[in-house]
């Protein structure tokens, strides 16, 4: 795992959705990936 | 003509007194029909122990292939059923629901078998790890019930009812009892005779009773499970009966309610949605005469568009053409027959006592093609409640016709509450435009009903319909809607399999599921498994890569060919509140390096890589570390070898089947850096 206890404050998770198109607008890959983001309020 | 029971294989007719079955639009008697002298216990016994063995026995594969020839053979008969289905009262338009609804239902099962796995049972859900150590884990199995599923269905939708059920039941490798409403069951007696005809199921697999239930429900036993859909009265008289309690049979009810379909406050008579609104409330009032289970019995509308909606609907109504189904231009055809129309009728003078009639007359009716009188036919019938919360009996009653009660509402707090007062309910629907009043509605009401669905401009041109259950979405509702629960796609099939936990090593439950579990023993095979066809890799088969050092030059020719400049690779001044102690290696670029390092490069039995699942970076990787993969055969999901036609895209005829491989990327101290599962098409050796 991410060694969360060397993050100082807290890192809600937030999960984009990457769709990857072509010339044509077709999807041809498709994947959610997992981010951690700093929260503006680091109480 | 007298209609048969199916039992045991053989064609029965019943003795003693026959029940006479009439066209509902002509009041001619189609059939007689009776279960009179039929050996109910003996009938459950057959399908336990006849069709249930070799239901169960087939693998999820096998039986999707089973459920879509089926689909297939009845699609090709479906106009011999719409013949048929004239004679219940139905347009063809409600017979399309009930036909191609009911086949569709066959198809959407059949289209399970891709997520079921490739065995007799289904493992649920990730594994459990129990053990600190790792040698000591759960999981769970599902296996089918080894009883019989009951299936007692209401009167509206002869072949809809049972198949919605059926393809279920088959697809978790249990048989059917399937007993109809008798007033239509001469259409499920065509369908059933079309089933058994086609030779598909095994032996076993379905009986019919057409006739009383009589004792049938006193033969139930644990393992078998019973599904009801009809009255709220019928169906909580059969869920108190003492075996249905003794053996704790698992009775899942769908019952009529009293759903609810709303106007939103944004909704004028200017906008889009005020026009579908009236369109789906005419339609639903019309649709089958109203006969539906997820029938919007009442519409709640804004205080002050209530006018607005009584006019538009009334002028919706009015254009409605009733009669004989089979005449030209008809759009509503009758109830299913005279008794039916006797309750609606009863119904409605109750519901009339709090409300007052504003469109149709519940005694006369014009009708085309018909006698208004010998036929079940009646007039849809708007009442209009102007204080919903004082004349309560719109929330409690139902005239399971096409009759609606119109009410008002003051915000969308009051119409969730207005829709709660039908004590749960298998739908409602709202038509608006602004998506913070439907999150309001929906968050509000969802706890009531089973189903909801938002209409507006956006979705109009595709949408279903308030209601429509889907075979993939679940059906059934809370409270007066019975507290059961179908369909929903996977989720029905689970209704008829045992969920059992099951406990022991990685390597024993790795048998147990035929899944491979982290921690189990590995079979390094001599050969590497890009080199072995589908049939010849096993669970646990192993290739243990060569290493790679990770450099710094790795990182910045990754950043370079990817655009990933992100600053946690690139830049060591700015890992401040991180969790990084340097520039880390990308995540993509270890997975990458470890494809580098686990695919074997010539061509051979492997035919391409269609994804990756479960991707985890678990640790932080810098340059320095060495990683390694350790790359094992995961699951093995067979397919059937693709029908060739001139579309058939390039490879199509190569018969193939799923394996996914476990990708466990290790540093130099053994730890887990990086873990996925990729999905990859191999090759089969037989090509037939």
């Amino acid at each position: 795992m991410i060694h969360l206890r060397a993050c100082p404050g807290p890192r809600p998770g937030v999960k984009f959705l990457v769709d990857v198109v072509d010339e044509t607008g077709e999807t041809i890959a498709i994947a959610t990936i997992l981010t951690m983001v700093r929260k503006l309020d680091q109480k | 003509m007298q209609l048969e029971n199916y039992i045991a294989g053989t064609w029965v007719k019943g003795s003693g007194k026959q029940t006479e079955l009439t066209d509902a639009s002509t009041g001619e008697l189609i059939a007689t029909t009776s279960s009179g002298g039929l050996d109910f216990g003996a009938m459950l016994n057959y399908a336990r122990e006849t069709g249930g063995p070799t239901l169960r026995k087939m693998t999820f594969p096998e039986r999707g292939r089973m459920l879509k020839a089926l689909a297939m053979y009845l699609m090709d008969r479906k106009e011999e059923f719409y013949q048929i289905s004239y004679r219940t009262g139905a347009t063809k338009a409600d017979s399309w629901v009930d036909i191609e609804g009911g086949i569709g239902n066959v198809f959407a099962n059949a289209s399970l078998r891709k997520q079921l796995g490739n065995m007799p049972f289904y493992v649920d859900g990730p594994p459990v790890l129990t053990s600190k150590g790792g040698s000591f884990m759960g999981h769970h199995i599902m296996v089918p019930k080894e009883g019989v599923a009951v299936h007692i269905n209401a009167f509206n939708f002869p072949i809809w009812g049972m198949l919605e059920k059926c393809a279920v039941n088959w697809m978790a490798g249990m048989p059917a009892v399937v007993k109809p409403a008798t007033v239509t069951s001469y259409l499920t007696e065509a369908m059933v005779k079309a089933i058994v005809a086609s030779g598909i199921l095994p032996e076993g697999a379905i009986q019919l009773i057409v006739g009383s239930a009589g004792d049938l429900l006193d033969h139930v036993e644990s393992q078998d499970v019973v599904t009801f859909t009809g009255s709220a009265t019928t169906g909580r008289m059969l869920k108190a009966h003492k075996q249905i309690i003794a053996e704790s049979v698992p009775f899942n009810m769908e019952a009529d309610s009293l759903n609810s379909i709303v106007l939103g406050p944004d909704a004028t008579p200017d906008t889009e949605e005020f026009s579908l609104f009236i369109k789906e409330v005419g339609k639903e009032m019309t649709l089958k005469c109203g006969q539906r289970c997820t029938g919007a019995r009442r519409i709640m509308v804004p205080e002050n568009l209530v006018e607005d909606v009584q006019i538009a609907l009334g002028k919706r109504l009015g254009g409605t053409v009733i009669g004989d189904p089979r005449a030209e231009g008809v759009r509503m055809g009758a109830l299913a027959g005279q008794t039916q129309r006797n309750e609606v009728r009863d119904n409605l003078a109750e519901l009339m006592k709090g409300s007052e009639l504003v469109y149709g007359d519940p005694n006369s009716v014009d009708v085309t093609g018909a006698d208004s009188e010998k036929g079940a036919f009646m007039s849809p019938i708007l009442l209009l409640n102007k204080d919903p919360w004082k004349n309560q009996q719109c929330h409690n009653i139902e005239a399971f016709g096409p009759v609606s009660t119109l009410m008002p509402y003051t915000d969308i707090e009051e119409a969730v509450a207005l829709t709660k007062l039908g004590k749960g309910s298998l739908c409602a629907s709202i038509a608006t435009y602004d998506d913070k009043a439907a999150q309001q509605f929906v968050w509000g009401a969802a706890s009531h009903h089973g189903r909801m669905l938002v209409i507006n401009r956006d979705m109009a041109k595709e949408n279903t319909g308030h209601g429509s259950p889907l075979a993939t979405l679940v059906h059934g509702g809370p409270g007066r809607a019975g507290g059961g629960e179908e369909m929903g796609g996977k989720r029905g099939v689970l209704h008829y399999l045992q969920r059992t936990a099951i406990q022991g090593s990685p390597t024993t439950i790795t048998a147990l599921t035929q899944q491979y579990q982290q921690g189990a023993k590995q079979n390094i095979t001599p050969k590497h498994t890009f080199r072995m066809h589908f049939e010849e890799l096993n669970i646990g088969d192993t290739v243990i890569t060569d290493k790679h050092l990770v450099t710094l030059d790795d990182i910045n020719n990754f950043a370079d060919l990817s655009g990933d400049k992100f600053y946690a690779h690139m830049d060591e001044n700015a890992l401040d509140g991180t969790v990084f102690t340097g520039r880390v290696a990308h995540g993509y670029f270890i997975l990458s390096r470890a494809a580098g390092l686990f695919v074997d490069p010539p061509k051979g039995p492997v035919l391409l890589n269609y994804g990756i699942e479960e991707a985890r970076f678990t640790k932080p990787v810098y340059p320095g570390s060495t990683i390694q993969v350790k790359f094992t055969v995961k699951e093995k999901v067979d397919q059937e070898k693709k029908v060739l036609t001139e579309d058939s895209p390039k490879g199509a005829d190569v018969a193939s089947g799923i394996v996914k491989f476990l990708v466990d990327v290790v540093d130099e101290t053994g730890e887990t850096v990086a873990i996925a599962t990729i999905l990859t098409m191999v090759r089969k050796l037989d090509q037939e």
